[in-house]
């Protein structure tokens, strides 16, 4: 191979400068470099004499290197049953600013992006023939922005877009000292769904008494597209238009909810209600601290202090919204078979047997009008509150002097009792790369659904503990700290039939303190075997059962100062 | 009774207990440390407590056995989240055989000695006061029933 005179020199000068480097790092590292930082307290512009004044900056990235094995079925950009893939992807990429006018008035703000993957940008210029856009331009959106009042130590009010909510620890995070790479998900219920990314409009109010912390939120849920819901339009112009409404709620719009896309049969399976207006989100989140109290300047809650602080206490809290979700249900305590339909001996039996609503798939022979007039006289649409409740406890124990020596444990367990109206289920999977249905030809997915989802949120319980143990820095010296951890969640929803015991685990590099550290994580998540369906009527219920394990490994890079 | 109206009305309790609360946390809530050295010596060894814990003396008056102190806001970073606490104003006075009288306060800012201070919570170390707030006080408290348990 022959370079020319100009490229060699270019080499000279980047070997030159790699030497150097490599020297310098050396040094660095004798100092201690990664060990210790100076970073105090970050970016500040103070704006009175004793600091009570100021503008606070903060801006970190969390980038994470991922190999994955894929759920069944997998499609990713035209490729069918992808079994694996790789990819690197911003998980966040965020500025804060808060501002503090007085000790009384704060005014904070966040914005970001989030979860941009090589196919899960959004914002590029080219749409597919499918629709589908390429993965460029992740769009950047306000995540935080609300103001808070101070009456005392008591009593501060707020309002706006808020990350302050209930129901657990978990439910109001923070996202630069989690213990574990990242959330396990179950505090934040709403994620997505009513709320926005974790956030609510709403008012708030925060305070503490003794060693009680509590803050209390009221928020206005976000709107949901009905077609996001995974309800429909009903199946029938008539009924669309009013004719036939299937519900008996009064004042309500015609054909409500009256099927759902994909499962067009489906019954007793609760949704987010997409038409709810004036019912809000009742949020309460309580803790006791038995040694030093937690900070509550921000709603932001601590996943490990690094020793930093000696920390014991329980919580608990609710997350409660009248009407939050839909089903559809039986309309009468006995079946109704209107004079018009003519069914069979077996149709007959099948419909007492209480299999509503039977007038689609199950009955297909059965003329179109008939089956309406059967489903009319049967389904209803059912509203139902959406009632969590949580209980958890966190530790942080240091042990041994300040300094090099310092090593602590972090723990924290919560247990959920969600109740999202019967049957619901939601999967999640962060930065699912799956960016399109199965394509013809692939393999039947599992319940999981295609990508990295595994049942995430439903009604049932679930239980989650996290333990880790952060070494002393006198053992590795320049080389950083190391904190190792385990995670276990147990989650038992209405739906599956058997809950699932998800075993995580991982390990944090700590180069400066949170502020820059390295984070590897396995999971290997359950996968669900796809609903029979075999009975009319019960479709999307019955048979899901474990039927195999993916895993997947994450290497986190992250700084933030 | 429906959820909604069970929890309007205990949310309407809650505020009115908070805002309750929010008032008690204001009223003056002084220590007294028995004591039974000079005014002089009380002046002098608390001067030097609160100068060793990052005050700044405002008055030290050994005729009238006062001392005034102030510290400024001491801020922690917590990753998103942060905490503050202070400014303080740490007023002790003392009356020769009786005890000595210690009020400590948050203050929306640091005053000059001549102004009147606007008190966000005052403090007390046996209750309504976390923590984080005792760190900066019960360590002059401690140096002064010290300095007082001395023959």
């Amino acid at each position: 191979m022959h370079l020319s005179g100009s490229t060699s020199r270019r080499l000279a000068v980047i070997c030159l400068l790699l030497a150097t480097t490599g020297l310098y790092t050396h040094k660095a590292a004798a100092q201690g470099f990664w060990a210790g930082s100076n970073y105090k307290n970050g970016l500040r512009l103070y704006l009175n004499k004793d600091s009570t004044s100021f503008i606070r900056l903060l801006m970190w990235s969390q980038i994470w290197l991922r190999a994955q094995e894929q759920n069944p079925g997998t499609s990713i950009n035209g490729n069918n049953n992808v079994p694996s893939t790789w990819d690197v992807g911003i998980r966040r990429s965020r500025i804060l600013m808060h501002g503090q006018l007085t000790p009384r008035l704060l005014v904070f703000w966040i914005i970001g992006a989030n979860n941009q993957t090589f196919n899960t940008g959004g914002g590029g210029l080219l749409t597919g023939p499918d629709g589908v856009t390429d993965g460029k331009r992740q769009s950047v959106f306000v995540h935080d922005a609300w103001t808070e009042f101070k009456a005392s130590r008591a009593l501060s009010f707020g309002a706006g877009l808020l990350t302050w909510s209930g129901l657990s620890r978990l439910s109001s995070a923070a996202t630069l000292n989690f213990m574990t790479i990242d959330s396990p998900l179950y505090g934040w219920a709403m994620l997505d769904a009513n709320d926005q990314f974790a956030r609510t409009l709403g008012v708030y109010a925060k305070g503490e008494i003794g060693k009680l912390s509590y803050r209390a939120i009221l928020s206005k849920p976000f709107a949901i597209p009905e077609a996001a819901t995974g309800w429909t339009t009903p199946y029938t112009v008539a009924q669309r238009t009013g004719a036939s409404p299937m519900t008996t709620l009064p004042g309500r719009g015609a054909g409500w909810a009256a099927g759902l896309t994909g499962m067009p049969n489906a019954y007793n399976i609760a949704q987010y209600n997409s038409r709810i207006l004036n019912q809000p989100i009742y949020q309460l989140y309580t803790t006791y601290d038995f040694f030093e109290q937690e900070s509550q300047t921000l709603p932001f809650m601590v996943g490990s202090y690094l020793g930093t602080k000696k920390v014991f206490n329980i919580g608990a809290g609710f997350m409660i919204q009248p009407e939050a979700m839909w089903y559809r249900s039986q309309r009468g305590a006995a079946p109704t078979i209107p004079g018009s339909v003519s069914l069979t001996a077996q149709q007959t039996t099948e419909i007492n047997a209480g299999r509503y609503p039977a007038a689609i798939t199950g009955f297909a022979a059965l003329p179109e009008a008939q089956r309406i007039a059967l489903q009319v006289a049967n389904v209803d649409t059912t509203l139902t509150a959406m009632r969590h409740f949580a209980v958890d406890s966190f530790l942080e124990l240091p042990f041994g002097p300040e300094g090099e020596r310092r090593s602590a444990l972090t723990a924290y367990a919560a247990h959920y009792w969600f109740d999202y109206g019967p049957n619901y289920v939601r999967n999640a999977g962060t930065m699912n790369l799956a960016n399109a249905p199965t394509q013809p030809g692939s393999a039947p997915q599992s319940f999981n659904g295609a990508g990295t989802t595994y049942p995430t949120w439903g009604s049932g319980r679930v239980f989650h503990i996290q333990a880790g143990y952060m070494f002393p820095r006198a053992w590795t010296r320049t080389f950083g700290q190391f904190q190792p951890y385990m995670s276990y969640s147990r989650a038992s929803f209405e739906r599956l039939n058997e809950p699932y015991n998800l075993v995580e685990g991982g390990m944090n590099w700590i180069l400066a303190g949170h502020n820059a550290k390295i984070t590897m994580h396995y999971r290997a998540r359950p996968i669900y075997s796809a609903a029979t369906n075999d009975v009319p009527g019960q479709e999307g219920l019955g048979g899901m059962r474990i039927v195999d394990r993916k895993s997947e490994l994450i290497t986190q890079f992250f700084i933030f100062f | 009774m429906t959820i909604s109206s069970l929890l309007k009305q205990a949310a309407a309790l809650l505020t009115g207990v908070l805002l309750l609360a929010g008032c008690i946390n204001t009223r003056p809530r002084p220590m007294t440390i028995p004591c039974s050295i000079s005014r002089t010596q009380f002046v002098e060894r608390c001067s030097k407590l609160l100068t060793d814990n990052g005050y700044k003396i405002t008055e030290a008056n050994p005729t009238l056995a006062r001392v005034r102190a102030t510290k400024g806001q001491n801020q922690i970073n917590i990753g998103e989240n942060m905490q503050y606490n202070g400014p303080y104003l740490f007023d002790a006075t003392y009356t020769e055989g009786g005890p000595i009288i210690v009020s400590v306060a948050t203050v929306i800012r640091i005053t000059a000695p001549d102004e009147e201070p606007f008190v966000l919570q005052t403090h007390n170390e046996s209750r309504g006061t976390s923590s984080a707030d005792k760190k900066f006080f019960v360590p002059i408290l401690d140096g002064l029933r010290q300095a007082c348990a001395k023959p």
